[in-house]
């Protein structure tokens, strides 16, 4: 009877969401950097699942359920959007320059570093959009053809190691402007930067988090005949 | 989402606060509908949730939709984001073999060219910044 259980759907969604609310309790007890709390709770899903003798695709139609969110999620950027609009409209030009030159950069680089280092052409297709926000990543990576979870995790990847450098980085490049700072770490690592830029101060954390959703915008408008050309 | 678990508030009627979030929640789903459509039928380049995003922010730009109306519904969601990539963060394990071989090539180019985006980024910002500095000094 358990066993009918664990391949219904509900099951799914249920041991997702109640891993997801478990791990964020001890995250926020426990505020310890290396605790990357999607990454804990990945491993714990895969194992629970393992041990329950779930194989993914059954997993998949629970899943998709709690993926169909990211629909209303990617619309729901709309509002950080509008609220950045008077931050925006006061830096509109080192903003536009900055996210059209970083969006280029970024696929530019992704693909042809990783085409030199070997990787197949999927794999290109699948990395390409890292610098966006999670779920445009995602709708730009369906619309390239690359793989889902590939881009889910070369996105996270990017997030958290632009927070660790990128006060660092900007350092070293001796970059002063305030405005600068902000705009190229929210670019080049979205959310994740911007969690790092919001403590660097307020200028930082505004330009930073105004750069994501543009970012994922002119990405999205950009990707499809930069990526063919060069792949 | 404490509101919910009041005991004395379960009692009554769902509070102003879950509407709200009900409601936010059905205009994020109309406007992501609607820029499906506007994606497919005319074939934009812009993926239909972000045709979605687009008609959302101009909604908001009009008037036509409130800030009160979706904030809750739209706080709700880009709030619990890490959830909604559990389900693929574990798919992970079905293309593990190919990653295996792949992985050093993307961390690296990954990590490469996040450094290489930010200063490239911030350099041509403060390019223009420098510009703008100049050109307001004869003033």
């Amino acid at each position: 009877m358990l066993n009918s259980l664990l391949k219904e759907p509900l099951f799914q969604v249920t041991v997702t969401l109640v891993v997801y609310v478990l791990v964020n309790r001890l995250y926020r007890r426990f505020h310890i950097f290396l605790f990357n709390p999607l990454l804990l709770a990945t491993v714990i899903l895969i194992y629970i699942l393992r041990y329950a003798g779930v194989d993914y695709e059954t997993y998949s139609k629970g899943g998709n359920m709690i993926t169909f969110l990211l629909g209303p999620a990617t619309v729901a950027l709309g509002v950080p959007l509008y609220k950045q609009v008077p931050a925006i409209k006061a830096n509109l030009k080192s903003i536009i320059t900055g996210v059209v030159t970083g969006s280029v950069t970024a696929i530019v680089s992704t693909v042809i570093l990783a085409r030199i280092l070997g990787a197949s052409r999927e794999t290109l297709l699948s990395i390409a959009a890292k610098s966006t926000t999670m779920p445009i990543a995602l709708g730009i990576t369906e619309i390239l053809g690359g793989n889902d979870k590939l881009i889910v995790l070369s996105v996270a990847v990017t997030g958290i190691f632009g927070g660790v450098i990128g006060a660092e980085v900007m350092r070293l490049a001796g970059v002063r402007s305030r405005i600068a700072v902000g705009i190229g770490i929210g670019t080049a690592s979205h959310a994740g930067g911007t969690s790092r830029a919001v403590q660097l101060g307020e200028t930082e954390g505004s330009m930073s988090g105004a750069a994501i959703v543009l970012t994922g915008l002119v990405t999205s408008l950009i990707a499809p005949y930069l990526v063919k050309w060069l792949i | 989402m404490t509101a919910l678990f009041n005991k004395k508030k379960m009692a009554k009627l769902p509070g102003k606060k879950e509407i709200v979030i009900l409601e936010g929640f059905v205009i994020l789903l109309l406007m992501q509908s609607i820029g499906t459509f506007l994606t497919n039928h005319f074939k934009l380049i812009l993926p239909g949730n972000l045709t979605g995003l687009l008609l959302l922010f101009l909604a908001l730009l009009l008037r036509i939709v409130r800030l009160e109306q979706v904030e809750g519904a739209a706080r709700l969601l880009l709030d619990n984001m890490m959830v909604l990539f559990l389900p693929l963060n574990v798919g992970l394990v079905t293309i593990l073999p190919r990653l295996k071989q792949e992985l050093l090539a993307i961390i690296i180019s990954l990590l490469a060219s996040t450094v290489i985006v930010m200063v490239v980024t911030a350099k041509a910002v403060e390019m223009v910044e420098r510009g703008r500095g100049n050109a307001k000094q004869p003033s």
